[in-house]
């Protein structure tokens, strides 16, 4: 698999060069200057619909059809960051997130690794990359006042994973932040200039039991800055898993293997961007006219910069 | 196992439950006198003693100091001076550890008759504090030591972002009206009408630190948001929001309640209250040029001009003052946070490239610095550089400074520098 943002970069340096003239040329991708990939999960109901082709699928690139050139559901190893928010507002489910860290573990796959990021008094990496079946203990305190959800989240984002591998995040969170040097608008870009796939999980679980020590809380996200993170997974082809009947009874390792699998089924689809421009946002559009009772939750584009 | 078996299995245990007590868990009530004693003596014993109390004894003692610790420094009239300081000091320290556990504004409360009536009497930790830093209007004239326990108490203040304590309150609320009985009974100096800052200026006019966080807690009160409205995906170019600035006001003076925006959208509503940002725009500059001043408190008068004239959306000005701090910051600290927010106003005005050197500028005073790092991060991932925003977010994540950030530092006011605040007042008690 090959990364879009640096290759495009590079390809960028080639058609463009440096002057205005280049600029002014309003150069389009060329069929093989780089490859995008995009994760697409088609759902009738709540069974997968298997089995899909090349064939199957459309794909529009800026409105520009694609020629898709490979299909597949992947069996590539994952890396996963799980990051738990561990501020105040979440703090009573502290004693299960900690406990459900090791059945997170032992979900993983044969050459998938997991690395866990926490909040304190700043990010945290409460456990580094380990591999499937390690055997780990993860202690960590609920920090009150402060909840640097957007810093964490951009961390987990700016990791790239290997050739050859994938990338998930999953974020155990009220998404309520404060105190983040990165605004929810600064995620949302992130999340359009990543292969990474977010998921999040409304976690806000045990009320904000944890008294602030100091009132740290400034500067807090604006209103809405729930709403832009959301987005911000949707962007990625990932989703929200509310606080629905569903997760109330469920635990961090349920609502991980339902993620896992989710994750798991996507259909991996790759394509050579042709007849689009190259610069800005190109908003990626999946249909499968075979489907078309189907829901479809697709990455909803990429930046090239 | 048999019953016997299991006796004899838990019988040390239970042994030692007997011998040593349920003290950790559930302590005495605590005997301030004793405890006053032992502080005044030197040591940390005192303080492991208040550590060790539960939440709900260690409040309760609130309501002894009007009465078992005025009695402590009316014991001995030839050492009052020095009582009166020791008791300050070690209402300021007890206090300091329940802020850490989140009780500054739990109340004690206890019934009271005054000429037959009952009435109840309520004290929280503006209570106390209140009540200390009236003894030293008995103890006479200012000095070092008593300027050291108001610079600490202005800094716990400042850490529970309580500004309705360090400014004078806009009207008597029920700590006031409490500590006007104990005032009325002879217990406390009535003092409480002024703001904690207020007071200080009374006892060091014209104080260069106290003036500056008069200005703080009053800018304290406008919470300054990061984000604003979201772009569509199709405008995106690589800046952040920042250039669409929001400040709210919040309606009541701790940092905790509810935020109503002034801009863009509710300005009528906090018209008088966003009305006091010019005076205190001013108050900064002239705190930011007083030669008087000692470098640290004009430099940090300028950082926190800059930050605030960027918050108003002003980035051009607060580039200059936060440009003018960076020159003359003397510890890594402010160096770091002069450069950090003038990264923050360039983003603003839509120039990464000197964002960037801004956020590498701020690295330089205090490497791995999280806030910087992962602007640093962002920047790059934002402008195509995904390898090189891998690279800083993992050495960050795997390079965790000993020391907190002094972007955190800087929403926390002085908080930070307590306990060196308080050992330094350790240090003036007389032994």
């Amino acid at each position: 698999m090959r990364r879009v943002t640096p290759w495009i970069a590079s390809a960028l340096a080639v058609l463009l060069g440096a002057g205005a003239f280049a600029q002014a040329q309003a150069p389009t991708f060329r069929a093989t200057t780089s490859t995008v990939v995009v994760n697409v999960n088609v759902r009738r109901g709540n069974a997968v619909v298997a089995n899909l082709t090349a064939d199957d699928f459309r794909l529009t690139d800026n409105g520009a059809p694609q020629q898709i050139e490979s299909v597949s559901i992947e069996t590539m190893p994952i890396d996963v960051t799980l990051f738990l928010d561990t501020s105040g507002s979440t703090s009573g489910k502290r004693d299960e997130m900690q406990r459900d860290v090791q059945s997170v573990v032992t979900m993983l796959g044969r050459d998938d690794r997991l690395r866990m990021l926490t909040i304190g008094d700043a990010v945290e990496v409460a456990l580094p990359w380990v591999p499937a079946g390690t055997t780990v203990t993860a202690k960590f305190p609920v920090v009150g006042g402060i909840s640097l959800v957007n810093d964490a989240l951009a961390f987990g984002l700016a990791h790239r994973a290997a050739p050859g591998r994938r990338h998930l995040v999953v974020g155990m969170t009220d998404r309520q932040d404060c105190g983040s040097a990165i605004s929810a608008s600064q995620v949302l870009e992130l999340a359009g200039r990543t292969e990474a796939m977010l998921y999040l999980v409304d976690y806000s679980g045990g009320g904000d039991s944890v008294p602030y020590r100091v009132r740290s809380c400034t500067p807090r996200a604006a209103a809405g800055g729930v709403r832009i993170i959301d987005e911000a997974a949707a962007r990625t082809g990932g989703m929200v898993r509310d606080q629905s009947f569903w997760f109330r009874a469920a635990s961090i390792a349920k609502a991980f293997r339902t993620i896992l699998a989710d994750f798991r089924q996507s259909y991996v689809l790759r394509y050579s961007p042709a007849g689009t421009q190259v610069r800005g946002w190109h908003a990626v559009v999946v249909t499968v006219p075979a489907f078309p009772a189907a829901t479809i939750r697709a990455r909803q584009g990429y930046f090239v910069d | 196992m048999t019953s016997r078996c299991l006796l004899r299995a838990i019988a040390p245990a239970l042994a030692a439950l007997v011998v040593t007590g349920p003290m950790a868990a559930s302590p005495s009530p605590p005997d301030l006198p004793a405890l006053l004693d032992e502080y005044a003596a030197g040591g940390d014993r005192a303080i492991r003693r208040v550590e060790l109390l539960g939440d709900d004894t260690a409040i309760e003692m609130r309501l002894d100091w009007a009465t078992l610790g005025r009695a402590w420094i009316e014991r001995d009239a030839s050492d009052r001076p020095r009582r009166l300081f020791v008791a300050a000091a070690f209402a300021l320290e007890t206090e300091a550890i329940l802020v850490e556990r989140g009780l500054w504004s739990r109340s004690a409360s206890r019934k009271i008759k005054e000429k037959g009536k009952e009435s109840t009497v309520r004290c929280n930790g503006a209570c106390v504090i209140s009540w200390a830093r009236g003894l030293f209007v008995e103890r006479g004239a200012p000095d070092a030591a008593e300027h050291a326990w108001w610079i600490a108490s202005v800094a716990l203040a400042q850490g529970v972002r309580d500004t309705r304590f360090l400014l004078p309150p806009p009207a008597p609320s029920a700590t006031e009206s409490n500590l006007a009985i104990a005032a009325r009974l002879g217990q406390v100096p009535n003092t409480t009408t002024l703001g904690h800052l207020a007071a200080a200026l009374t006892r060091f006019p014209n104080d260069p630190q106290f003036r500056l966080a008069k200005v703080v807690a009053a800018s304290a009160r406008f919470e300054i948001t990061t984000d604003a409205a979201p772009r569509s995906p199709g405008t995106g170019n690589g800046t952040s929001d920042m250039a669409l600035p929001n400040i709210v006001v919040i309606s009541r003076a701790s940092g905790a309640a509810p935020a109503v925006p002034v801009r863009p959208t509710s300005a009528q509503v906090n018209r008088a209250r966003y009305a006091e940002l010019p005076g205190i725009l001013s108050d900064f500059e002239a705190i930011a040029g007083d030669a008087t001043a000692g470098i640290g408190v004009r430099t940090e008068a300028r950082i926190r001009l800059g930050y605030l004239h960027w918050a108003t959306g002003d980035s051009a000005r607060a580039l200059a003052a936060l440009t003018l701090a960076a020159e003359s910051a003397p510890s890594a600290d402010l160096r770091y946070l002069a450069d950090y927010l003038a990264g923050v106003a360039h983003e603003s005005l839509g120039d990464a490239a000197a964002a960037t050197a801004a956020y590498e500028a701020a690295l330089t005073a205090r490497p791995h610095s999280q806030s910087a790092s992962i602007k640093l991060a962002v920047l790059r991932q934002l402008h195509g550089d995904a390898a090189g925003a891998q690279a800083i977010a993992q050495e960050t994540l795997d390079r965790r400074p000993n020391d907190a950030d002094p972007w955190r530092l800087f929403l926390y006011g002085h908080y930070p520098q307590l306990p060196a605040l308080l050992a330094e007042i350790r240090l003036q008690v007389p032994r």
